[in-house]
């Protein structure tokens, strides 16, 4: 039952992301429409795998690299729920789906057994900086793929000008503060969490050196943007950079670098 | 400015090679697994990036940045607090509007919940986010707290580390004394957990009485913090001497020889832990010295070793916690929390109050604030709908 749930909204996801890009090649408005209540769909399933597979292991489902993976998918559907509410005109369906099907798709290739939650990770922490680190790593991946779609529209002759082209912009760049202020968020929950558990603050595991690392990318990213006005193609292209941070910190550090953070 | 950019991306750098090269190994270590680079890891110190002389340095060229900029800062912060509510002459690069696009501006404003303060001439000046103004000034300043109070707890903390066997206590350098009652490493559900009991008593004669030290939830007591940092294993050796039946039991938590005459006898190397949590898959490694002849070797618990007239009977190991004694002064640590809520706030108010203000004269309109364009196209969007 709970593998069929996953495995449903992982098709689900992959459904709605054809009748996205279906409906734009073709222009197809009975697409796109479609595309909404398939991803409605798609979430309800998630949302339900993962509401049993925290009941089963009597905690919030976010322990693992295959846990967080699910979770980062959720989040990445839950902003996009949010921003089409707030925005129908955005069309950030073209962007968030494929990244939720992306994600979904890695979570399917890691071992999905529900394991105890090592003593190191039973407290009150765990909710605020594993909650925090995934809504942080969703804006900041919907941002980047803003991004890139602005350089696309950019490339196919939009004019700067055009009023959903700096609305993207803005958008990309709003995330990007969420991201950063839930990131910081991530980090000092973190060090508290470090304090009870290690007694350090900060050890300069790799996994904390990489957040460090990201952290620093967008504070420049939000000094270029407010004080030096980068705007546009240049902060686009920022951004796109500082999400292979994210990306490595997320993936690369767990396979690559041995860390206190590595709960396989 | 420039500069603080500089810096934050020469710390990332830093930063991501200390995450790349493994740090505080010794030479030998880097000779062995950076075959061609160990030299170049060495000289620029990249084994220890983070205590390094430029790291140090960088940190703290970041902090006088920081410092400077909170200066430049609080003074633009009085002058644009100060600017906020004054008026504008006709020539400030406003867009030219009538009478009825006024009409439509104020309501437009007034539904959004903005504040109005109206100016001499009918001007309206609508402002929304006022204590916005501060965000940047408290994010830097608690960045500022955050690197200086982090710094002052790294240097005036100190941690010792102590294996305690259940049942034995430790004398501490302050005359207290630890006594680990007992161990488990699971709770009663059967899920791992590491519990001690420990008792500590205070030179002065005063007593914690039986407290549980559980991962996670360190103990305060007596100026000092006790955690339950990690556990170990502890070999239990029985040895039995053939001719005279005496025997010995001891406990074996390092390396260590056992001679049983003329340079012969037995090494214990340690405990070789193959699965976790099941004794079963315990052994202990060995060197068994014969005269010129050594044999290594490992024998599961239950098993007897001879050597020259004594026998050596390893028993099943038992587990004994690493208990971390850290001591730390709670002011510094109560700065580095209030340094966390000023970033936090200071971040919250960057981002989440932008501070923005209308002057709406009777000729024109001026949006001041950083976040202007997404306003400028909802009030084109007013201005089509009301036009309609």
């Amino acid at each position: 039952m709970l593998n069929i749930l996953f495995f449903a909204s992982l098709v689900l996801y992959f459904v709605a992301m054809l009748l996205e890009i279906a409906g734009t090649i073709f222009k197809n408005k009975h697409f796109k429409k479609a595309v909404w209540f398939v991803v409605i769909t798609a979430f309800v399933c998630h949302t339900a795998y993962a509401v049993i597979r925290g009941v089963r292991a009597g905690r919030i489902p976010m322990s693992n690299q295959f846990e967080f993976a699910m979770a980062f998918a959720w989040g990445i559907t839950l902003v996009y729920f949010l921003l089409r509410i707030k925005n129908k005109q955005m069309l950030i369906e073209i962007v968030t789906i494929p990244l939720a099907f992306l994600v979904m798709s890695y979570a399917a290739l890691l071992p999905k057994e529900i394991t105890d939650l090592m003593p190191a990770l039973r407290s009150a922490w765990f909710s605020l900086h594993i909650g925090a680190a995934v809504f942080s790593y969703s804006f900041f991946l919907i941002a980047a793929a803003l991004a890139i779609k602005y350089i696309i529209s950019i490339r196919k002759g939009a004019q700067k000008d055009d009023p959903m082209l700096i609305q993207t912009d803005t958008l990309s760049y709003r995330l990007t503060a969420s991201g950063f202020m839930l990131l910081t968020v991530v980090i000092l929950s973190g060090c508290i969490w470090a304090e009870q558990a290690w007694s350090t603050f900060w050890s300069w595991d790799p996994k904390e050196t990489w957040a460090l690392i990201t952290w620093l990318l967008y504070a420049l990213y939000l000094h270029l943007r407010i004080n030096k006005k980068w705007k546009g193609t240049r902060i686009a292209w920022f951004s796109i950079i500082a999400i292979i941070c994210v990306v490595f910190s997320f993936v690369g550090v767990n396979q690559i670098l041995p860390s206190l953070h590595t709960y396989k | 400015m420039r500069f603080g950019i500089v810096l934050l991306l020469l710390i990332a750098i830093c930063s991501l090679i200390g995450s790349i090269v493994p740090q505080g190994n010794d030479k030998a270590f880097y000779m062995a697994n950076f075959v061609k680079s160990h030299q170049l890891i060495l000289l620029l110190k990249f084994d220890n990036i983070f205590s390094s002389f430029y790291f140090v340095s960088l940190i703290a060229l970041l902090c006088v940045n920081l410092m400077f900029c909170s200066v430049i800062r609080f003074r633009g912060l009085i002058k644009s607090t100060k600017n906020y509510t004054t008026s504008i002459g006709k020539n400030s690069g406003g867009t030219i509007i009538s009478d009825v696009e006024k009409n439509i501006l104020v309501g437009f404003f007034e539904k959004k919940h903005f504040r109005t303060l109206t100016l001499e001439e009918n001007n309206i000046l609508f402002y929304s986010h006022k204590i916005g103004h501060y965000g940047s000034f408290i994010t830097h300043i608690g960045i500022l707290m955050l690197l200086l109070f982090s710094t002052l707890v790294l240097y005036n903390t100190s941690y010792i580390d102590y294996g305690i066997l259940p049942g034995s206590s430790i004398a501490l350098a302050d005359g207290s004394t630890v006594n680990v009652n007992d161990f488990v490493l699971y709770d009663e559900t059967g899920r791992a957990d590491f519990i001690s009991t420990i008792n500590i008593s205070t030179a002065e004669g005063e007593q914690s009485g039986a407290v549980k030290l559980i991962v996670n939830r360190p103990f305060s007591f007596a100026g000092q913090k006790y955690y339950q940092q990690s556990y170990n294993l502890a070999g239990t050796l029985e040895i039995v001497n053939t001719i005279s039946n005496n025997s010995d039991k001891l406990i074996l938590k390092e390396p260590c020889f056992f001679n049983t005459g003329d340079n012969n006898g037995i090494m214990f190397i340690g405990i070789n832990d193959n699965a976790n949590d099941n004794s079963q898959s315990l052994s202990y490694g060995y060197v068994l010295i014969e005269g010129a002849q050594k044999s290594a070797g490992s024998v599961v618990p239950g098993e007897t070793i001879r050597s020259g007239d004594m026998d050596f009977h390893f028993n099943v190991p038992i587990s004994y916690p690493v208990i971390r004694i850290k001591k730390a002064m709670n002011f510094l640590m109560t700065g580095l929390y209030i340094s966390f809520v000023f970033l936090l706030a200071g971040l919250w108010l960057c981002f989440f109050y932008t501070p923005i203000s209308i002057y709406v004269t009777n000729d024109f309109y001026l949006i001041r604030g950083k976040n202007k364009d997404l306003l400028i196209n909802e009030i084109k969007d007013e201005f089509r709908r009301k036009r309609k």
